[in-house]
């Protein structure tokens, strides 16, 4: 997979779980190896580590333009889903 | 806030001079303050969230130390050493934290910086967990204490990612405390945003509406400062119409798309603290939550 599709494919599974398991673990659930650019940071929350890569200069352009496709598609849903109770007024 | 002092006796009037009545009026100042000290909100309470924290500060930070209520190493991040620490400046009615957050003057322990690293390490030791922060209240008050606290974990071997959680109220107020833990290799932070507009800003944390843009202006300082971060924000859609969820989106992406596209959306889950801080503000947590989601079967 190349680095930009699988940084999306990252990004995106960050909605599904991107703070409680390490990125090694959620790469393994849905079969997606870890970048090479990534190593170092497999044992981290996902998020983390990408916000990690997104400090280093080398990576930051492409997690741009990747963030600019995702950013599209997260702005058209509602992040959630359906949650118990209702809204507040 | 809206909560008056009320009406104090003055010294004269119950007849002290001199030493005595110092001390009273110190007590009265005490007494009033104690009461005017912004705890649970009501709809329509507001204060300056600046001023809180002073007044914060006062009750929590001593010489460099600073109230904890415990240490211990949890499950989230996938497992990490706590430090728990008492008193906020915000008072959001969502909020999960036990009542230390509220009545600041009456939980925890003074630590200084040493004895909190000690009890960090010692939890990541323990638990086999190489990640620590600070959690419960906001980091950022006590700034001595957080920034001896910060040098003292980068010389420890136990801990390889200090995650600082802030509102960004205070990193917002003055880019020089960014600056401050800028160059330090362990750190990480994760901003949490309470609101995408002014007024939700106010009514969610009784925070005056001119204070919005603080945590805006922390996202920007730790760009600008080259510190690791990624952005928090309770866009939870019981509490945040989708109209304000894409404009707190879109303003995040105005300052830079990846932390916008990495946002962390956080739901609101009915923790004893919350419940009771719902149901001050005058929301029934059973409809909020339902009876399924509050785990009645």
């Amino acid at each position: 997979m190349a680095l930009h599709d699988a940084i999306k494919a990252l990004l995106e599974l960050c909605e599904l779980e991107g703070e409680d398991v390490a990125l090694k673990s959620l790469c393994s659930a849905f079969g997606i190896e870890v970048p090479r650019e990534l190593e170092g940071l497999e044992d981290l929350p996902p998020r983390v580590a990408l916000a990690i890569a997104y400090a280093d200069r080398k990576l930051r352009q492409l997690l741009k333009e990747v963030a600019s496709e995702v950013l599209r598609e997260k702005l058209a849903r509602s992040p959630i889903g359906k949650l118990p109770g209702g809204r507040i007024e | 806030m809206t909560t008056q002092a009320g009406t104090w006796p003055s010294s004269h009037q119950v007849g002290l001079r001199g030493e005595g009545s110092k001390r009273l009026k110190q007590a009265f100042g005490l007494a009033r303050a104690v009461r005017s000290y912004p705890r649970m909100i009501r709809k329509g309470d507001k204060f300056d969230p600046l001023d809180v924290a002073k007044q914060t500060e006062r009750m929590v930070c001593r010489d460099g130390a600073r109230k904890y209520t415990a240490f211990y190493a949890t499950g989230v991040y996938g497992g990490i050493a706590t430090g728990y620490v008492v008193g906020c400046c915000l008072r959001c009615f969502f909020c999960w934290t036990d009542f230390s957050r509220d009545f600041p003057e009456a939980y925890g322990e003074y630590y200084t910086a040493e004895e909190a690293c000690e009890n960090i390490a010692r939890a990541a030791k323990k638990w086999r967990v190489t990640k620590a922060r600070i959690s419960g209240g906001e980091p950022t008050l006590c700034r001595k204490h957080l920034l001896e606290l910060l040098e003292l974990i980068e010389e420890r071997d136990e801990v390889k990612l200090f995650i600082l959680e802030t509102n960004g109220i205070l990193f917002g107020a003055d880019e020089s405390y960014v600056r401050d833990i800028a160059g330090l290799k362990k750190v990480y932070v994760r901003v949490s945003l309470k609101a995408g507009e002014p007024e939700a800003f106010e009514a969610r944390t009784g925070a005056s509406r001119e204070f919005f843009g603080l945590p805006f202006k922390a996202v920007k300082a730790l760009l600008d400062n080259n510190v690791r971060f990624h952005v928090a924000a309770m866009t939870d859609p019981r509490i945040m119409p989708p109209e304000e969820r894409r404009k707190l989106i879109e303003r995040l992406a105005e300052v830079d798309e990846f932390l916008a596209a990495n946002l962390e959306e956080e739901v609101c889950d009915p923790y004893e603290g919350t419940l009771v801080r719902m149901q001050f503000y005058g929301l029934d947590p059973v409809k909020f939550f339902g009876r399924k989601g509050l785990g009645a079967t």
